[in-house]
């Protein structure tokens, strides 16, 4: 899984930036492994309350009508927030320093949790009452 | 079958991202361990160099040809640099902590004669009148190296070092005396450092070429005479560094068999802020290969070329071999197959970088190629053989003191001194760094 990020992340931000920083083997060793898992829960967290939780398992959430999908995408919009949030907080926390690669690391990550928030419901989607249809 | 639908998804998914990624090497175990690999060797030597107090032995050369170096002073007169200098040795020699016992020794005609520092310092301050008939200088050397423990011990010998062969014929073959007085360095792989000293004279001066005089009354003229230190190659660094005073500017230094197989030393990466100058540069980028400072570097767009710091600690040297300018002369930096150069005068001492407090000097390496499959680059300093100033100390007749301080033939002497080590020696040091694209 490690390695997965690792490529994942590598190449994601070898997109925008072709330099590496100084400490790239303490993100390959620990910051893109935890910030990649934390995303990928995050996104299946919020997949998760938006379709069985507002939209099917707690019916006075239900009734709210909270599956157009614009209430959608603005669950999307959080979790691109939330992942850019935990890049940031995941690089700080292990001691990178803040250098033009953290910045487009953090930009990566605020890409990948909506990918993954995507995959995610279009996976998960089918089981849900209300929203089965959203966002398409 | 709408849940089952979704179960047979998700497994779907989550299985792809799985295979994905198992098809890659792992190599963060690899780089985990190396990580924290470089710093402990560092902090083990000090640790059992600390265990181990020196012994010492020092010698004075108490001939007729010594005398003048220590003349009786009076309340007008000024001890010479000799008196100066070799007292404060055997002070230091005798109350340094890093010394646990000192035996003093007068090399008379025969055998070494026993003494005691109080004695010692006598002779040095000017009583001299015990002086015997000179030793010739091999059997000086034997003698003190056939002492027992003497390969244990470091030897400091003082002398003028003055070869005049009594039979002649044999001055033809001063080298070869020389290595065979040495045959204990050459068998125990002792160490021997040089310190060429120069002082005034007031006596009987008698130089090895005896035409056209046999002897000369000298008043103050300067002589050489020389420290030279033969022991065990880590004591004998100790020595030099911890006990010995240390050398003037004028002091001219040789070593030979001196190796540090640990030099502490890193890549400086994210120690210092990316605005220092010290900080990796270049169109490339380079990085430890874990998460924590390591010798496994990874480099990126090694083509564009990268720039980056090494730092040493080279405390342990000998105060000639940490001069920039020699290790600028010398240090060889390689990667088999691949381009690296040592940046031109990059290389300095570590003061005012509170970061790299640990080391001593910092100098700038220049990567431009190595082979794709990984390459390892190593930093060198080379064993140096006989430095310039033999050949420019030496002399074919000493009969008449010059200006610059000659002594008969240091470089057949040198060349004894040089021949006594195996042809090609060891390194002074080595350090490795493993390179990964």
């Amino acid at each position: 899984m490690q390695q997965f990020f690792n490529s994942l992340y590598t190449s994601g931000i070898g997109l925008f930036y072709d330099r590496k920083s100084p400490m790239y083997g303490l993100y390959k060793a620990e910051i893109f492994n935890t910030t990649g898992f934390y995303t990928l829960l995050t996104a299946l967290a919020l997949v998760v309350v938006f379709y069985y939780i507002f939209n099917h398992a707690i019916p006075a959430l239900t009734h709210q009508g909270l599956y157009k999908p614009t209430h959608w995408l603005l669950v999307l919009l959080l979790v691109a927030g939330l992942g850019a949030l935990l890049a940031y907080q995941v690089s700080m926390g292990q001691g990178a320093v803040r250098d033009p690669y953290m910045r487009y690391f953090i930009i990566t990550n605020t890409l990948v949790a909506p990918l993954w928030f995507i995959l995610f419901s279009v996976v998960l989607k089918w089981g849900s009452n209300h929203a089965r249809r959203t966002p398409f | 079958m709408h849940t089952a639908l979704t179960k047979a998804l998700l497994i779907g998914a989550l299985g792809s991202t799985l295979l994905s990624s198992c098809g890659e090497v792992d190599d963060t175990k690899a780089t985990a361990d190396t990580a924290a690999a470089p710093t402990k060797p560092a902090a083990s030597t000090t640790k059992s160099d600390a265990a181990a107090p020196l012994q010492a032995n020092l010698f004075l050369e108490l001939s007729g040809g010594m005398r003048g170096f220590m003349p009786a002073n009076t309340t007008a007169t000024e001890p010479t640099a000799f008196q100066q200098r070799v007292s404060l040795l055997a002070s230091r020699t005798n109350s340094s902590p890093a010394v646990a016992d000192t035996k003093f020794w007068l090399s008379l005609n025969k055998a070494p004669q026993a003494s005691t520092y109080a004695h010692f310092r006598e002779i040095v301050q000017g009583d001299t009148h015990e002086a015997a008939l000179g030793t010739e200088l091999p059997t000086m050397l034997e003698n003190i190296l056939t002492l027992p423990q003497a390969a244990n011990k470091v030897n400091v010998v003082v002398s003028d070092f003055i070869y005049g062969p009594k039979n002649q014929a044999t001055s033809a073959l001063m080298n070869v005396n020389i290595t065979d007085a040495l045959a204990t360095v050459t068998k125990k792989g002792l160490a021997v450092a040089v310190l060429g000293e120069t002082s005034k004279f007031y006596g009987t001066y008698h130089p090895a070429v005896k035409t056209p005089l046999k002897q000369r009354l000298l008043k103050g003229e300067t002589l050489p005479y020389y420290i030279w230190v033969i022991g065990p190659p880590a004591a004998v660094g100790r020595y030099l560094n911890e006990v010995l005073p240390a050398p003037a500017a004028t002091t001219q230094q040789a070593y030979f068999g001196l190796t540090f197989p640990r030099v502490p030393y890193a890549a400086v990466l994210t120690q210092v802020p990316a605005s220092n100058s010290l900080a990796p540069g270049g169109d490339g980028s380079i990085s430890y290969g874990g998460a924590g400072i390591s010798t496994n570097l990874e480099v990126d767009d090694v083509k564009k070329g990268v720039d980056f710091t090494v730092a040493l600690d080279l405390r342990q040297l000998p105060a000639a071999w940490r001069e920039p300018a020699f290790l600028a002369r010398n240090l060889q930096a390689q990667v088999p197959n691949g381009t690296v150069k040592l940046l031109p005068n990059s290389i300095k001492p570590t003061t005012g970088v509170p970061e790299l407090q640990a080391y001593t000097h910092t100098l700038r390496l220049h990567l431009s190629d190595f082979p794709k499959a990984g390459g390892q680059l190593s930093l060198t300093l080379p064993a140096p053989g006989i430095p310039d100033w033999v050949a420019q100390r030496s002399t074919e007749n000493d009969n008449q003191p010059a200006a610059t301080p000659h002594t008969y033939r240091l470089t057949e002497i040198m060349n004894g001194v040089r021949e006594a080590f195996p042809q090609t020696m060891p390194p002074v040091f080595t350090v490795t760094f493993a390179l990964s694209q």
